[in-house]
């Protein structure tokens, strides 16, 4: 479902990310570990069309981003590390106004659906997201996912500044989307979280994938260790 | 796609307190200056009216008078205000509004308003153009700022694009957003506009007024267009908020301030216009250089009395079965007018040379097609209000030709200063009734600024569709 192959990206003499080969399957989760500028974004940009590749491709469902863009985020949604949404909509108004903009038009009732199901509190879906907590934001973005339908989601570090329950939620629902089919791709620092909800472990350094890991071979603290080792 | 950016863009600015508090601000305003205006217009038609109702009666009450004395008494006509006066008042204030009509000599227009201000008072003015001109492209600047810099910072930006809204879809949503609400304004001033004209239905009988509302709505319409799409453009290329905000704004100033400022002086120093002092001595130095219709003795007026007294068969003025003195008079009257004629000419090239010149500037800076066009479609512009001084001339000249061969032909010999024509004949003189030009005839002076808001839109919409408008180049 979300394929890599041999792609790179190059700023200048900097490689960003070199020659990365990956291949995520409906229903895994593949978090992506790596240090500040190891190519993690870089390679969830190049996926979401943001980043042209300087070489090879990025395929969504098939689809090359780079060829057809647009063909290629229809079949996938994404949640970013800050989710402001629009301060002044209520979560209700984001979800229905970013459905629309993928081409969904749901009734109120199925919007207070995705976003109860997102685990979004029922007396907060009319707030104004602006009054949210970061956690009750990440909600709505996974709202806004799950409502899109999509059959690859992408996340950059969506549990930083989350409170340890809140987390746990978010873990839960990712697991939940997985066990419906979709095929995650999350960048994260978290080594606990990702040794919690993936099914496999990538490790990145200076823009390459140099290991990949399944996520039940080990504990958490040994993929601490795997991880200072190889980064 | 599009309706939904346009509507989620309303409602945030409808919610956002500072962007609504600012819609608010500059609606009210609007709606003020234009109702002040209106207010303005009416005293200043009223008073016009009735200025040149009072010189009419006292034209029509001067009692049995000799022609030429009559001529020499003259009569004053005031420049109609135009009923889209409370929209953009124009010269007037800068350029006069009355002139006085009198044999012999031609004066120029007087009571400028300005004349005794400073040059500050320009700015000074606050009337419903001005606001759709100056202030309301400002608000449409922050709007497309702000607009995009939330976006940005908010991730939402990345969220729309990774829902699959299309760069160039996005754009255009935000600009078409900008764009309605500038029109949502502007309709408030058309509605506003068009109900005060009707209360005043013997103002705005015809359907001229009604084009040029029209007209000066699509104008006002098609400026806004450009705005929105330079400053959502610019929004979208420049990531850096402080920098955005700086090109921004620095284009408005630049724009509206600074560029007109400059082409004006600029305009002055290719063609320097005499002061009118300088120009009125000229004018009465060749003038001397005539006939002189009050000495016979005059070398000039000798010829022209041998040539009469040739025509009529004989050999002296008192033995004419017509009153010489009158053709005479005349006679200077056409030597005057050529005067005038050369000289206004000359003038009339100059200043159209340099209005020429600061349409040119149009093509680099659009706000002086709109300045000037809105001028001209408000009927209130250097070649409308040298149109009214055409007409007002050419009254003159009848006028003063009328008196004239009343005093050669009406019955009177030569030298029969003391002769008289009835008050009633005066009455039966028609009246100085001006009709102002048609919108297409001001159109016709204005092709280059037309020329020149058009490209603009043309190049605002070409680079819309240029490939550099690419998620990557808008995150």
């Amino acid at each position: 479902m979300i394929v890599a192959h041999n792609l790179s990206k190059n700023y200048g003499e900097h490689h960003a990310l070199n020659n990365l080969n990956l291949n995520i399957a409906p229903g895994e989760i593949f978090c992506l570990l790596g240090q500040n500028g190891a190519g993690k974004t870089t390679t969830i940009n190049c996926f979401l069309g943001f980043t042209a590749p300087s070489a090879g491709k990025a395929e969504i469902n098939g689809i090359d981003v780079a060829e057809d863009p647009q063909g290629s985020k229809r079949h996938l949604a994404y949640l970013p590390e800050v989710v402001m949404l629009y301060p002044k909509l209520s979560g209700l108004e984001n979800l229905d106004y970013f459905s629309r903009l993928a081409g969904f038009r749901y009734s109120k009732p199925q919007l207070q659906e995705f976003l109860l199901k997102a685990g979004l509190p029922g007396d907060s879906i009319n707030r104004y997201v602006g009054t949210y907590s970061k956690g009750m934001r990440q909600k709505v973005g996974i709202a806004i996912a799950t409502a899109k339908q999509a059959k690859a989601l992408f996340l950059d570090e969506p549990t930083s500044g989350l409170d340890p329950k809140a987390s746990n939620d978010f873990s839960l629902l990712l697991k939940t989307l997985a066990q419906e089919g979709v095929a995650i791709l999350m960048a994260t620092h978290d080594i606990f979280r990702a040794k919690d909800v993936a099914t496999r472990v990538g490790i990145m350094r200076e823009g390459q994938l140099v290991a990949t890991h399944a996520a039940n071979e080990f504990s958490a603290t040994e993929l601490e260790k795997i991880y200072l080792e190889t980064v | 796609m599009l309706t939904q950016i346009i509507q989620n863009e309303w409602r945030i600015a409808w919610r956002e307190r500072q962007l609504s508090v600012l819609w608010l601000i500059i609606g009210g305003l609007l709606l003020f200056a234009t109702f002040s205006g209106w207010q303005n217009f009416q005293r200043i038609h009223h008073e016009r009216e009735e200025a040149a109702q009072l010189m009419r009666q006292k034209w029509e009450n001067q009692g049995d008078q000799n022609p030429h004395s009559s001529a020499h008494y003259g009569t004053y006509v005031y420049k109609p205000v135009s009923i889209l006066h409370f929209l953009d008042p124009g010269i007037d204030k800068f350029a006069g509004v009355s002139l006085r009509l009198e044999g012999h000599v031609q004066h120029g227009l007087a009571f400028a308003a300005a004349s005794e201000q400073s040059s500050l008072s320009r700015f000074g003015d606050l009337h419903t153009g001005l606001i759709l001109q100056v202030l309301l492209p400002l608000l449409l600047i922050f709007v497309a700022f702000n607009s995009f810099q939330r976006e940005r910072g908010s991730g939402a930006l990345r969220l729309m694009l990774a829902q699959g809204t299309a760069p160039r879809s996005l754009l255009w949503g935000k600009i078409l957003a900008v764009w309605s609400m500038a029109l949502a304004l502007l309709l408030l001033v058309l509605l506003l506009s068009g109900v005060l004209a009707l209360s005043q239905p013997q103002l705005s009988q015809g359907t001229d007024v009604w084009l040029r509302l029209l007209g000066l709505t699509s104008l006002y319409a098609l400026y806004y267009f450009l705005i929105s799409a330079m400053a959502v453009q610019l929004a979208a290329a420049i990531r850096q908020p402080a920098l955005s905000l700086l090109s921004l704004l620095s284009i408005w100033v630049l724009s509206t301030v600074i560029l007109p400022k400059v082409v004006a002086a600029s305009a002055e120093q290719q063609k320097p216009l005499l002061g009118v002092m300088q120009f009125n001595e000229q004018m009465h130095e060749e003038r001397d250089k005539g006939l002189n219709g009050h000495d016979p003795e005059d070398e000039r007026s000798k010829r022209f009395e041998r040539k009469i007294l040739a025509k009529y068969g004989v050999d002296d003025p008192a033995k004419l079965p017509i009153n010489y003195d009158g053709l005479l008079m005349q006679e200077d009257e056409y030597y005057g007018n050529a005067v005038w004629d050369k000289h206004f000419g000359l003038l009339n090239r100059d200043l159209r040379q340099q209005a020429q010149y600061t349409a040119w500037s149009s093509f680099i800076n659009p706000f002086q097609a709109l300045r000037n066009l809105s001028l001209s479609l408000a009927n209130a512009d250097l070649y409308q209000h040298l149109h009214f001084q055409k007409a007002a001339e050419m009254y003159r000249r009848t006028l003063i030709r009328t008196l004239n061969e009343k005093m050669a032909y009406g019955g009177s010999k030569t030298g029969d200063w003391d002769w008289k024509v009835p008050e009633a004949w005066f009455s039966e003189l028609e009246d100085f009734n001006y009709q102002a030009p048609a919108m297409a005839w001001s159109l016709q002076q204005r092709t280059l600024e037309l020329v020149a808001i058009a490209a603009w839109a043309l190049l605002l919409i070409l680079l819309l569709w240029m490939p550099w408008w690419k998620a990557e180049h808008l995150l």
